[in-house]
């Protein structure tokens, strides 16, 4: 390979400077890994984005947060009930999917899809992952709520 | 003096290969039944992917998730890897294209605020023990703010790849393969013509 001009190291050591991972970043990715069933067979959903609906600080108000795969798509509605406790609305189609899973920490609940509409009244605030079945399976990556 | 030119080599080559060969090494330790050796490979390799997904302007969750989504993809399609020793690329590969489908789907939106990417100040001592000051990086990153998206993508994506894969960046930005050297050199130059003209002040 040709040579790198040095410039790129100076780029290099600058990025590293000013725009850091996230300092959580390599041991939630380390926790994701380990916690990965390999057994389960699904294909995995995609954040497309999150928006507030409500101005105001991270984690107050309400949060929209969007997922897909192929035709799949699902859009979640998470409301702050209070400073601990949370409620997700959502709407999934494009998989057939009939009911929803959702794991918090060792907490698992369950919820039915019906019309593509599904929702958690109460949910601890924190990491959380959803999975769908239907015709296909279908999982959401861990996220924050 | 003007930092570019400055001859101090007061840094290890960065494209030492050390890191990809560990990176390799681990990865098929893991792949041999070693649960334990995929932590070292993730501890090596997701800050480069943050660089290089970030180089998307994709606002941190989505960074995030996207990294997340490279990792999980990673050890559900170990088989997929075809040599371990090119780990490394495979996974700045699959975090580019997550990255780039992401960003394609989001552009109807404003990807993301001008705040999001603003630096932030080095938070640590080590961080401010770095051989090149932080003034120096204040300067590039400016310097670096004024060229076009598309070059500031490339050059953050190079700058953390050793061996950036052409053929994949080429799609990734609608260029043809052939002119991916000839672009990185016009942005260098527009880089360094930038710097120059502020060079001027000490």
């Amino acid at each position: 390979m040709t040579e790198r001009d040095p410039i790129f190291t100076q780029l290099r050591a600058m990025y590293e400077v000013l725009d850091p991972p996230p300092a959580h970043l390599t041991d939630a990715m380390i926790a994701a890994v380990a916690a990965e069933n390999l057994d389960a067979d699904y294909e995995l959903l995609s954040l497309l984005g999150r928006s507030t609906e409500l101005v105001g600080t991270r984690g107050s108000g309400v949060i929209t947060i969007e997922f897909s795969h192929d035709e799949a798509s699902v859009l979640l509605r998470v409301a702050e009930v209070d400073e601990t406790t949370r409620r997700v609305d959502g709407w999934v189609t494009g998989t057939g999917a009939d009911q929803a899973r959702l794991t918090s920490g060792d907490q698992t609940y369950t919820a039915d899809v019906i019309d593509g509409r599904f929702e958690f009244e109460t949910l601890p605030a924190g990491l959380i992952r959803i999975y769908f079945s239907g015709d296909t399976e279908l999982a959401t990556p861990t996220f924050e709520i | 003096m003007n930092f570019v030119t400055s001859e101090k080599s007061h840094e290890p080559a960065e494209s030492d290969d050390g890191p990809w060969i560990r990176s390799g090494e681990a990865f098929a330790r893991w792949r041999d039944g070693d649960r334990g050796a995929i932590d070292e490979l993730v501890r090596e390799m997701t800050p480069v992917l943050w660089h290089v997904v970030r180089a998307y302007r994709l606002d941190e969750d989505v960074c995030e998730d996207v990294i997340q989504f490279t990792w999980l993809t990673l050890v559900r399609k170990a088989d997929s890897v075809d040599n371990p020793r090119a780990v490394s690329s495979w996974l700045i590969i699959t975090a580019r294209r997550q990255a780039w489908r992401v960003a394609s789907r989001n552009r109807r939106e404003d990807a993301v605020d001008d705040e999001l990417l603003a630096p932030a100040l080095p938070t640590s001592p080590a961080a401010e023990a770095e051989a090149v000051s932080a003034d120096d990086n204040h300067r590039l990153w400016s310097a670096v703010a004024q060229l076009n998206e598309r070059c500031q993508r490339l050059l953050r994506v190079i700058a953390f790849d050793d061996r950036p894969d052409y053929h994949h960046i080429s799609e990734d930005l609608g260029m043809p393969v052939g002119s991916i050297g000839p672009t990185r050199r016009r942005c260098l130059e527009k880089l360094k013509a930038v710097i120059s003209g502020e060079g001027a002040t000490p």
